[in-house]
């Protein structure tokens, strides 16, 4: 699955994914990732990552630092974690030249890259993506999300849900950290509804209609 | 045992690239340095080495409250825990890296400090000169950890301010005192300035058992502060 969650008016998208990865604590309730409720290595931390608008990594660290990292963290085996950071290197592509360079010399894009690669590492099956690669070219940032795997499941909060076109299967919708939708991208579109906020606001509201007894004559009603 | 170690080393060489640890590293050896090159009587020297320490640990605390906020607002701290790195980890990590550069500079200090003293017409007591310096390395682990603690809810400036503050505070409290007791933070300095005194070795002992729980106990505070913080 790969869903888009998508919020109005406020955060609660990105608040939702920092929530999931641990950055942020709920005011109540309890978390469970795959029957886990154990955020550290122990229980769900190797199967789940996350990668925000900002990746964290040091401007000092050279992108190998930084996957050399992020792969010891995680407790992979150094010949499996070789072989792992030269696969996440191919994926995003980062170029040869800027392996052994600061990522701050690099500018957003390469700190994105390497974040992104960072993330990738422990071949998690949950990926957790908080307005990822906005310094990325938008066909390059579509291929690079474009993840292979049918296993891995995929959370997406944007502002800007056109731009996820062609990314998710699903999309969630968040009103005052409440999701009042989800649905299929298919029904969306079959809806006559583009993949944008307004285009989601407005596919939420016809299904809210349609729900309530005499929803029908509201929602023409309204028109 | 791996991401501890980890954690801490990524904290040195952060330290390390923002000159924090050669700040560190300059405010406890340059106590020494000073005291070697100006001579003055034992009381007078002894009392400059003490309030040199004082203040190195005091800015101790600072950086140890600056940094963790730092890496806090950086979305650093962030990064390491959605690698599965626990919070009580990473903040065990940062209080290491910290203690071990300061107790590096102590041990300079100490070394510099005691080829100072070594001089001059004064009989020192070398057990009770080493166990004062350990106490000194007790109460600047217990400031390390309100710094973090500072850190772990406040933003870099207001972090560091209020570290230093309480830390300040309580080595102003601790001289306001009559005499060095060994239950106040802050003491261990005083007990140097005292090192004449037949009493300091039992008296320099009990301190860093109390700089010791402090530090304990300032840790824990930590550890609950950064567990309830956004990251």
């Amino acid at each position: 699955m790969r869903l888009l969650l998508v919020a109005e008016p406020d955060r609660s998208a990105s608040t939702l994914i920092r929530v999931l990865a641990g950055l942020a604590r709920p005011g109540r309730g309890r978390i469970e990732i795959a029957g886990l409720s154990d955020p550290t290595k122990d229980g769900w931390g190797r199967r789940v990552a996350h990668l925000g608008p900002e990746p964290g990594i040091h401007d000092w660290m050279t992108p190998r630092e930084a996957l050399e990292l992020a792969a010891g963290l995680l407790d992979v085996a150094p010949i499996e974690a070789e072989r792992r950071i030269e696969r996440a290197i191919a994926w995003v592509r980062i170029p040869v030249s800027a392996l052994d360079r600061p990522v701050g010399t690099g500018g957003p894009p390469l700190l994105q890259l390497t974040g992104f690669a960072a993330a990738l590492i422990g071949d998690p099956e949950v990926l957790l993506l908080d307005e990822p690669l906005r310094a990325i070219e938008a066909d390059e940032r579509v291929r690079l999300l474009r993840l292979p795997g049918r296993r891995r499941t995929i959370l997406l909060a944007s502002r800007y849900p056109a731009s996820e076109a062609g990314l998710v299967t699903h999309v969630a919708l968040l009103r005052g950290g409440r999701v009042v939708m989800l649905a299929r991208v298919a029904d969306v579109e079959a809806a006559g509804q583009p993949l944008s906020l307004r285009g989601i606001i407005a596919f939420a509201d016809q299904r809210a209609a349609t729900a309530r007894p005499g929803g029908q004559r509201t929602a023409a009603g309204l028109r | 045992m791996r991401q501890p170690v980890l954690v801490a080393r990524l904290a040195v060489r952060e330290l390390w690239m923002t000159f924090r640890l050669l700040v560190l590293l300059v405010a406890f050896v340059g106590t020494s340095a000073v005291v070697i090159l100006f001579p003055a009587a034992p009381a007078i020297t002894l009392a400059r080495l003490a309030l040199g320490l004082g203040v190195a640990t005091v800015l101790a605390s600072g950086v140890a409250a600056w940094s963790l906020a730092e890496e806090r607002t950086a979305g650093r701290a962030g990064w390491m825990v959605s690698r599965s790195v626990s919070r009580g980890t990473y903040l065990v990590g940062w209080f290491v890296a910290l203690s071990f550069i300061t107790v590096g500079g102590i041990l300079g200090a100490g070394i510099l400090g005691w080829l100072a003293l070594f001089s001059l017409p004064l009989r020192l007591d070398g057990a009770a000169f080493v166990t004062s310096m350990a106490a000194i390395g007790a109460t600047a682990a217990a400031a390390i950890a309100c710094g973090l603690a500072a850190g772990a809810v406040l933003r870099g400036a207001f972090a560091f301010g209020l570290a230093v503050a309480v830390c300040a505070g309580l080595g102003v409290a601790a001289w306001q005192l009559a005499g060095p007791v060994p239950a106040v933070p802050g003491a261990a300095y005083l007990l140097l300035g005292d090192l004449g005194s037949a009493s300091v070795l039992p008296s320099a002992m009990r301190a860093a058992g109390v700089g010791l729980v402090l530090a304990a106990v300032l840790l824990s505070v930590a550890r609950v502060a950064i567990e309830r913080a956004d990251l």
